[in-house]
């Protein structure tokens, strides 16, 4: 049976989920055989705003993240996992990457090079969709 | 008599740009991705993995 949650309700559950990542929160990218409570080796790793609840804006059904700090010389690999952490590596939100059979549909798969720049220019994060 | 409540799953959204160190080439991939309650199953290979 399907729920359908108040616009406060959502707020609420967006907004106690980000303040788990606390403060200079990082959005990491992950090869294969990534899972939230271990996360796999990372392909490149990104700083979010240093502000609470990850940089991210509150008292909204969808949280958006403050400027996000580019990687300028990452890790490379091919990306499978994207993971939001908080300082100290722990993951918060982990979802999975691929092109097909994925939580994510991409049109190409995304190999990331060692000492590619790797920027995320938007960033939202919605706890409950209804 | 019992009744199972299930909430509508999570949701991340995010753009990517990749610059390319090699060539200078800027790739940008518009994501969107769906946050479980369980642990995620390991995705299948892209196509330019195979």
């Amino acid at each position: 049976m399907a729920v359908t949650h108040s616009a406060t309700a959502r707020a609420a559950a967006t907004d106690a989920v980000t303040a788990l990542l606390g403060t200079n929160a990082r959005l990491k990218f992950h090869i294969t055989g990534s899972t939230v409570a271990a996360p796999s080796t990372v392909v490149a790793n990104l700083a979010l705003s240093a502000g609470a609840n990850g940089g991210f804006s509150t008292g909204g059904a969808t949280a958006t993240a403050g400027a996000i700090t580019s990687d300028t010389n990452a890790a490379g690999g091919t990306v499978a996992f994207a993971s939001l952490q908080t300082s100290g590596g722990t993951a918060i939100i982990h979802c999975a990457v691929a092109a097909s059979a994925s939580d994510i549909n991409m049109s190409n798969g995304l190999v990331v090079a060692a000492g590619d720049t790797v920027s995320c220019s938007s960033l939202t994060y919605t706890a409950l969709s209804a | 008599m019992s009744v199972n409540l299930e909430g509508a799953v999570g949701e991340v959204k995010f753009t990517l740009e990749i610059t390319r160190a090699e060539t200078g080439e800027v790739e940008v991939y518009d994501m969107v991705g769906v946050v479980t309650d369980g642990e995620l199953e390991e995705p299948q290979p892209s196509e330019q993995e195979q």
